[in-house]
């Protein structure tokens, strides 16, 4: 079929036999194959025929019947739906796939601007018929120079198909794995024109007539080239080969114009695969702390745990994995995230815009995805680092249709701390592992199902009289329905519960248990239904039921003076209902315009007090504690939370884009801590404690150069946020069975610039990202008690103005690459003392004006070196070594500046967490 | 409402070891607010009650700032009036003995030289609860040996739930290298070069054996809201390791038990709370505490400190090291042993000191004393451990028992 192009051009350049009558032919077709009609037809036409036999292998039967018939009519009819033309000439009839052999040159066929038209041709979405002219040999010879693959046609070529543009559509697939390879995109040489695979690898372009140079790109795979024809529409799958230099690049996002083209504003997508030549601490790739050199996105420092998105609180995130809410995803405090980079497919932050189908929290979804596992072979994953050993596996269970993965990831850090000549550290304990085990299944081709477990579990002793311990532990299925090429429905089934466990055992009689746990199941069903080009919509319901015991305490043995108490389970629904419609006005301006309604009730048993209005909430203004029975509702909230953004193309690669969002939050967690702890208490609204409310809007401009390669955007935030919780000093936040009156409710402000250049490929990659953001509390009453800062806005705990990142990769060769990050930050606020006076005897601090001054300023670099294993294709596994150095200038930036009282007088300290560069070599190999 | 303190020393280990630093940091005083503060308690005791008024001082300074001339007086809710006096910069004393009884509310009233005024919240006299016993016991505490002093509250029935603990130890001390004589210069003459003599003299008073007592400094306090017990049992009040030189002779301790008003625990908790750490991670959140002094007619202005009203009970015990057979601890100071001091080495050209001039400066500053020897070869003992009145006193306590 190869040289059926030529072929056909060979007989183009004979002269034209154009106007010669066809004959007519009487014939008979009983059911025959293409084939054998196409031999009946050749007997009985007395024409000579020529074709390739292979070309009918699969094609129709005829069965019809012609008396008296034109040649060229009954051939028509034979071709109709195949890709095959046919000319007749001079007694003969030749067949061609694909290729129309034209009798006539177009007019300008011979001018020597034709080069130049083409090109106008190629920038236009739409082409101009007047312009169609027939595919020739000159375009061939002009464009096939260093795409030295063979051309394919691509649809039929027809005299009367001249309108334009063609879909050509297609699949990719892994070409090991056979599994469909999604978020590649497929772009067009030359021109502006790409497309995306979808979660089953399958793309659609639209191109005009033309020969064009069809390239596959992706980060995690070499990238592909095809030198195609079009003719018309038609179909071109590819298969692609794993890259072995993936290491090459680490850039986030893989939708090459997403930046530009979706609608939604404030979205950080980050695929786990491409992040693993950025250095990181103790060698564990992790993809939160990545998304924390994105701008937008923040910790109060070093070790600290959880994350501040845009000015929110660390309970303002919405963090999911496969859906099921975790609670804590860190390990070791905040200096490992609990995602197992190997089981984890992306991760999509939404800081700005929140898609309607979200709801709960007030700042950002942090939506994680595990990977879709290989239906088609056993593979795996693992590496050995300094602090953790990591395997993950995966294994078909029915080829081709379900799947197991299975992940594990454990610390050997205990190992170690009895290696260390001290002591104290000699008793200590500190370890901690994940698991995670997804099965999915293509029950057939409208169903499938997907089911993730999870667990994660720390544990630590630093003194001897205590043991922590915290555990997550998620469930989640998820069922897919196709209904039919419009509609689309998901069920999800979610479960996920936090707990924690103190445990204290000293030598006086006061040794206790004391448990927490949080429990949460949600019920969701999600339906997109595919209106038109113009209105996509999304919409589904949702309920979720907590169930909270605050905590037990209770003694561990006979001696024990502790009593044993428990705190009243606490039970809460929160429901909600939303739609939203992704609507594309035009090619420049869309919309996507959510509803979502929210509504939560706080449910009995239990008991709650009524306060005197007039007075300041404590024991003592109690006016009345009322009771309610089981599942008795005790107080219901309700909002609506528009989410509303924009898209307006201001030139093809430059767009702009806005939302509004409104977001509720029910549940808040306790912490009179200045960063979060995982001992830390989650509290549902009741009675007396209002859900947090928050409003922002987002504006921002985004551009996309170098054909896609640079990225580059502006993006702008204002967020207003009312009752955000915050405590009184020294409040009593365990076992508190009033916790309202520890409790002040007050507003909070954030605004910021966030800017971000990508450089999305090439030998030299990453980004740099600024930002300049403000968070600010303002807790203010008319009591003196409930009042903080004399009632006026003061900076939050993480509020870090200037934020400078840049994370970069620099590939050597094919297997060696170095890669820098550099971060600076402004010092996070603290509360520093005024003054000290004499009190009980001893020395003490005065803090007056809560984080009136800050710490020093944070900044730190780190470097790596990335080996990939030798490129031998027979290998059984491949192998990746990452030698890096975390902080090598050694800055011993600050995490915290507290006052203790030592032997009567003040003393002044500074923590840093990592104060010295941190060497570290990780091993990876891959099966 | 306080139930346990997770003590969370969270020091990462090895991580802490390897990784983490915590050094000292030196403090500057930013923005400077001169507060008043208020540390009253008035007991149910009757003696001569006390106040202290002093302001706040920059985190540099050393100097407290006593607030002096101030008018101080405590009213009852019954009209009664307690006037104190100034006995010491900051120090007010009431001018009659007086004691808090149940069941009526006191009130505290300063106006300062400025005239600025101000008042607490009334407060009443908790419900009492005496002390019922002390006893002391080897332990090991968070792997450090040392006695532990327990207390235990009588269960008389009282609903005494908040207990703030202070105690004043008092031990003994006894120099070992005492000697009755002192060296003592005589005929010295310095006008060809130096020249001095020696003279063993008997010393005047007998500094051998002293008294010395600390006051608690820590903030020591239980409550019983989380205990299944309805009073105090086996609270631990102070720790000493067994190294530790106070437990060289005979030791005692005082301790007082002071029931507190809930409002009084929280502000002595909170108080304790902001100056720990507990976690390098996590700190707690800092801030002013809120007392129940208040500027009349300025809400604004922040006092810091609480007038409480405690009632109070105390108990005293003795022990000695050797009750709980752990070897005697060393001395407070290292000694210096100086031995053979040749008061005829005038020369430093033998390769070692002059011990003509070492003897002279060191018997005029005293920073040595005599412990034995004769003319000319003497052994002596930094004065520590010759004289215990270079650190503590002789006088012996009056509750002293032996």
């Amino acid at each position: 079929m190869k040289n059926t192009a030529l072929i056909v051009f060979m007989f183009f350049i004979i002269t034209s036999i154009f106007g010669q009558e066809p004959p007519t032919v009487t014939i008979n077709f009983d059911n025959l194959p293409l084939k054998e009609a196409l031999i009946k037809l050749e007997t009985e036409s007395g024409y000579q025929f020529y074709f390739q036999e292979d070309w009918f292998k699969e094609l129709k039967s005829i069965d019809k019947n012609y008396q008296k018939t034109p040649l060229n009519e009954i051939l028509e009819f034979l071709f109709e739906g195949t890709n095959l033309n046919f000319l007749i000439y001079n007694n003969a009839v030749i067949v061609t796939k694909n290729s129309l052999v034209y009798t006539q040159l177009p007019n300008n066929y011979f001018n020597e601007d034709r080069e130049t038209d083409k090109a106008v041709v190629s920038d236009m979405e739409e082409t101009d018929p007047d312009l169609e002219a027939p595919v020739l040999q000159k375009d061939y010879s002009s464009q096939s120079q260093g795409a030295n693959k063979k051309f394919i046609t691509i649809g039929k070529a027809n005299i009367k198909n001249t309108q334009g543009p063609f879909e050509i559509t297609g699949s990719v697939t892994d070409g090991i794995t056979k599994r469909p390879v999604q978020d590649i995109v497929v772009s067009v040489k030359g021109r502006n024109t790409n497309a995306v695979t979808d979660d089953n690898g399958t793309y659609t372009l639209k191109l005009p007539k033309g020969t064009y140079v069809l390239v596959t790109k992706s980060l995690g795979f070499e990238n592909t080239s095809q030198n195609i024809v079009v003719y018309g529409n038609g179909t071109l799958d590819f298969e692609v080969q794993e890259s072995l230099t993936q290491l090459q690049e680490i850039v986030i996002e893989s939708n090459k114009d997403d930046n530009i083209k979706e609608t939604m504003i404030g979205i950080t997508s980050i695929d786990v695969k491409e992040i693993k030549t950025i250095p990181l601490i103790l060698g564990e790739r992790d993809v939160l702390k990545v998304a924390t050199t994105m701008p937008g996105v923040k910790t109060a420092g070093e070790g600290a745990l959880g994350y501040n998105v845009r000015g929110g609180k660390t309970d303002q995130n919405l963090i999911l994995f496969d859906n099921a809410v975790m609670y804590n995803p860190s390990h070791f405090f905040g200096i490992f995230s609990a995602i197992n980079p190997f089981a984890t497919g992306n991760v999509k932050i939404y800081k700005g815009s929140i898609p309607a189908e979200f709801g709960g929290r007030l700042s950002s979804v942090i939506d994680i995805e595990t990977k879709e596992s290989n239906t088609e072979k056993f593979s795996g994953e693992a590496s050995i680092g300094p602090v953790t050993g990591n395997l993950t596996l995966e294994t078909p269970i029915v080829k081709d249709k379900s799947s197991l993965m299975m992940g594990v990831r454990a610390t050997y850090s205990d190992w170690l701390l009895k290696m260390v000549d001290e002591e104290s550290v000699k008793n200590s304990e500190a370890s901690f592992y994940d698991a995670v085990v997804k099965y999915n299944h293509q029950i057939n081709e409208n169903n499938d199902v997907k089911a993730t477990m999870y667990l994660s579990n720390d544990q630590f002793s630093i003194t001897s009289d205590s043991i922590f311990e915290y555990k997550n532990r998620l469930a989640s299925l998820e069922w897919n329905h196709r209904f039919n090429d419009k509609n689309r429905g998901t069920f999800h089934l979610v479960n996920s519960q936090y707990k924690f466990n103190v445990s204290y055992e000293n030598e006086f009689d006061g040794n206790f248990d004391y448990d927490y746990t949080i429990n949460e199941s949600q019920l969701k069903f999600n339906m997109k239904y595919l209106f038109s080009k113009a209105h996509k919509f999304d919409y589904g319901v949702s309920t979720k039921l907590y169930a909270v015991e605050p905590g037990q305490i209770k003694p561990l043995d006979e001696n024990s003076t502790i009593e044993f108490k428990s705190i009243e389970k606490e039970q809460g629904l929160e429901s909600a209902v939303y739609f939203s419609d992704l609507f594309e006005v035009n090619e420049k301006l869309s919309f996507d315009i959510g509803l979502r309604y929210s509504i939560y009730a706080s449910l009995g048993s239990g008991t709650q007090n009524r306060y005197a209005p007039d007075q300041p909430i404590s024991d003592e203004s109690v006016v009345e504690t009322i009771s309610y029975g089981s599942n008795e509702v005790i107080e219901t909230y309700s909002g609506f939370e528009p989410r509303v953004s924009f898209r307006y193309f201001l030139s093809p690669s430059l767009s702009l884009k806005g939302g509004y969002n409104r977001t509720i939050q029910y549940i808040h967690l306790l912490s009179s801590n200045t960063t979060m702890s995982p001992v830390d208490t989650w509290k549902l609204s009741d009675l007396n404690i209002k859900p947090q409310r928050a409003q922002q809007f987002s504006l921002g401009l985004f551009k996309n150069f170098g054909n896609d390669v640079y990225e580059a955007s502006i993006d702008t935030y204002y967020k207003k946020m009312d009752d955000i919780l915050d405590f009184k000093i020294g409040a009593e936040l365990n076992l508190n069975e009033n916790i309202e009156t520890e409790v002040l409710q007050g507003e909070g402000r954030a605004y910021g610039i966030e800017f971000l250049l990508k450089k999305k490929s090439g030998q030299l990659n990453g980004w740099i990202g600024y930002s300049y953001s403000r968070s600010e509390i303002k807790l203010d009453s008319e009591f003196l008690t409930e009042r903080v800062n004399n009632g006026e806005f003061f900076a939050s705990n993480y509020d870090r103005p200037h934020d400078f990142n840049v994370v970069s990769n620099f590939r050597l060769t094919k297997r060696y690459s170095i890669s820098m990050n550099f971060n600076y930050q402004t010092g996070r606020p603290i509360t520093y003392p005024v003054g000290k006076f004499i009190f009980n005897g001893t020395e003490q601090v005065i803090y007056s004006d809560r984080n009136a001054e800050r710490i020093p300023d944070y900044y730190r670099l780190d470097l790596g070196v990335n080996i990939e294993g030798n490129h031998k294709i027979k290998k059984f596994a491949h192998s990746f070594w990452n030698i890096s150095v975390y902080n090598v200038l050694g800055r011993n930036n600050p995490y915290s500046v507290f006052f203790v009282n030592e032997q009567g007088s003040i003393k002044a300290y500074k923590t840093s967490i990592f104060a010295v560069p941190i060497p570290t070599i990780t091993y990876n190999f891959k099966f | 409402m306080k139930y346990f303190k997770i003590n969370v020393f969270m020091l990462l280990a090895f991580l802490t070891v390897i990784v983490s630093c915590t050094e000292v940091y030196d403090l500057e005083t930013k923005n400077f607010e001169s507060l008043l503060v208020v540390e009253a308690t008035i007991t149910d005791e009757l003696k001569p009650q006390q106040i202290k008024l002093s302001k706040t001082y920059r985190l540099e300074s050393n100097e407290p700032n006593e607030v002096s001339n101030a008018q101080v007086w405590v009213e009852t809710g019954t009209g009664q009036q307690f006037d104190f006096a100034q006995t010491e910069p900051g120090l007010y004393t009431s001018v009659n003995s007086f004691q808090a009884e149940a069941g009526t509310n006191y009130t505290l009233h300063l106006v300062l030289s400025d005239g600025t005024t101000y008042v607490s919240t009334p407060e009443v006299v908790p419900p009492s609860s005496e002390i019922e016993s002390l006893n002391v016991a080897l332990e090991t505490v968070n792997g450090e040996q040392g006695i532990q002093v327990y207390a235990n509250s009588s269960t008389n029935g009282s609903s005494a739930t908040y207990f703030k603990y202070d105690y004043e130890e008092t031990y003994k001390i006894i120099v070992p290298f005492y000697s009755g004589l002192d060296l003592s210069l005589i005929n010295v003459d310095g006008t060809n070069g130096l020249f001095y003599e020696l003279e063993l003299v008997p010393k005047p008073e007998n500094v051998k054996t002293c008294y010395s007592s600390n006051k608690s400094t820590e903030i020591i306090q239980t409550s019983l809201n989380d205990s299944q017990n309805n009073s105090v049992v086996q609270f631990p009040v102070r720790f000493i390791r067994s190294d530790n030189s106070i437990l060289r002779e005979r030791y005692s301790i005082l301790v007082t038990q002071n029931v507190q008003s809930v409002e009084a625990y929280n502000f002595y908790k909170i108080l304790k709370e902001i100056g720990t750490i507990e976690n390098i991670f996590t700190d707690n959140q800092p801030g002013f505490i809120q007392g129940n002094m208040t500027a009349v007619g300025n809400s604004q202005e922040n006092v810091i400190g609480f007038f409480q009203v405690t009632s109070t009970s105390t108990k005293r015990i003795y022990f000695n090291h050797g009750d709980f057979g752990i070897p005697l601890p060393p001395y407070f100071y290292d000694c210096n042993f100086q031995e053979n001091v040749n008061y005829l080495d005038q020369t430093t050209q033998d390769g070692d000191r002059n011990d003509y001039n070492f003897l002279y400066n060191v018997v005029l500053n005293g920073s040595y004393k005599y412990f034995d020897g004769q003319f000319p070869l003497y052994t002596l003992v930094g004065v520590q451990c010759g004289d215990c009145t270079s650190f503590s006193s002789t006088i012996i306590p009056e509750f002293w028992e032996d």
